[in-house]
């Protein structure tokens, strides 16, 4: 399951989507929205993707850690429009036979994703509204 | 023949985040002389739109759902998108 979605990401249906026989591990990394950014205090966010795009490049994502680390699922969820403090911004899910390919995969997951795949996080704050750049993010 | 010299191609163009607000639209026709490379397509945006001038340094040209290289020819059809470097997660 690779998509972009706008309703609140629901981690029952995610974490049942992985489950296999043959896994012994399931991991799901979530990221939420801090109610802070560089020192400064956070109202809400808002995220924007390029739809198509992304769930193109998640699934590639996805299928490349599937053959590199055998894993059984693998699973990324990203949700847009406003989020407010403490919801889930992004799910990256694993299935694998032991823990110690499910943890290097599902890092590697999340760091692919925040570098490369085309979503983007408006931050609001007290004084006003801003576009953001990830330090993973590609440099010209 | 020369018949070609001079032409041009219009194609829409995505943008997103930091572009799409800067214009207020999510798309915009831009016009690109014959043969056109993705750096041409960035050079005409700035052009057309100077506003988004500013914003062009880091930003990454996908045609039909994929990255591309500066020199990669776009054509009529494509789905030519410019996207500001990223910040999901």
């Amino acid at each position: 399951m690779f998509r972009i979605v706008r309703a609140p990401i629901e981690l029952g249906p995610l974490y049942d989507s992985l489950q296999s026989p043959r896994a012994g591990a399931v991991l799901v990394f979530t990221g939420t929205v801090r109610d802070h950014n560089e020192g400064r205090s956070v109202n809400q966010l808002e995220y924007e993707a390029y739809a198509e795009m992304a769930e193109k490049l998640m699934a590639e994502l996805g299928a490349e850690m599937k053959a590199r680390w055998g894993l059984e699922q693998v699973t990324m969820v990203h949700r847009v429009g406003p989020l407010a403090i403490g919801e889930i911004a992004v799910a990256v899910g694993v299935s694998a036979g032991h823990r110690q390919e499910a943890f290097e995969a599902c890092r590697y997951g999340i760091d692919r994703l925040k570098a490369e795949v085309p979503i983007w996080k408006k931050e609001h704050f007290e004084a006003g509204a801003e576009w953001l750049e990830n330090k993973e993010t590609w440099h010209s | 023949m020369g018949g070609m010299e001079g032409s041009v191609i219009t194609v829409r163009v995505r943008l997103f985040a930091a572009l799409k607000d800067k214009l207020g639209r999510s798309e915009v026709p831009i016009t690109v002389p014959e043969p056109a490379r993705a750096s041409d397509l960035v050079a005409a945006v700035a052009a057309t739109h100077p506003e988004l001038a500013p914003l062009l340094p880091g930003v990454r040209v996908a045609v039909d759902l994929g990255f591309v290289r500066p020199d990669h020819r776009i054509e009529t059809g494509h789905d030519i998108a410019l996207l500001p470097p990223v910040s999901g997660g």
